[in-house]
């Protein structure tokens, strides 16, 4: 599907925040649920 | 604006992705005492957000540049944007950024990813569903 294993092994460490600052790791989010991650341009 | 219409738009289609067992995710890249403001311009009240680092807009290899924010296109989407209340106040990231949209899981899988090749180029809320079917 347009991306290797590793690309999204490497995706799905990466560590996003929440509005407190709270970190999460990506791949948790995808753990044991399917998401639909809608990355947008900007919050304008 | 754009970002804001894409995002209230996946709103309203929030219980078509429930309804297929896929959870809406919001990913943005400013800071993130923007996501307050965002959601409150959007209605958006699901999963949200930031990467400031754009690590992950990087390694999906999401388009950066001027060429992706100029042309026709975009304003038509800019102008259409504006005409259904969605008003840019300000840019809060970088504004050359275009972003994408990614089905995974569960666990590590891919089902489907639309990276966006300039502003105002978003796949139909359709077309995700389809791949959430999978």
């Amino acid at each position: 599907m347009n991306m290797d294993g590793q690309t999204l092994q490497k995706l799905g460490r990466q560590i996003v925040l929440d509005e407190k600052g709270n970190p999460e790791m990506l791949s948790a989010l995808w753990k044991d649920k399917r998401v639909v991650l809608v990355f947008i341009r900007h919050f304008g | 604006m754009i970002s804001r219409r894409q995002v209230a738009d996946l709103n309203q289609n929030m219980q078509a992705f429930k309804k297929k067992n896929a959870q809406l995710v919001v990913i943005g890249n400013g800071p993130e005492h923007f996501i307050t403001p965002f959601r409150e311009g959007t209605g958006y009240k699901g999963p949200l957000f930031t990467d400031p680092s754009l690590e992950t807009y990087k390694i999906l290899e999401f388009k950066k540049g001027l060429a992706s924010v100029l042309g026709l296109s975009p304003l038509k989407a800019g102008i259409r944007a504006l005409g259904t209340g969605f008003l840019q106040k300000g840019i809060q990231g970088p504004p050359l950024q275009q972003g994408g949209v990614l089905v995974v899981g569960p666990g590590n899988i891919v089902h489907y990813v639309y990276r966006s090749q300039k502003a105002g180029d978003n796949p139909s809320v359709e077309e995700v569903l389809q791949a959430c079917a999978v």
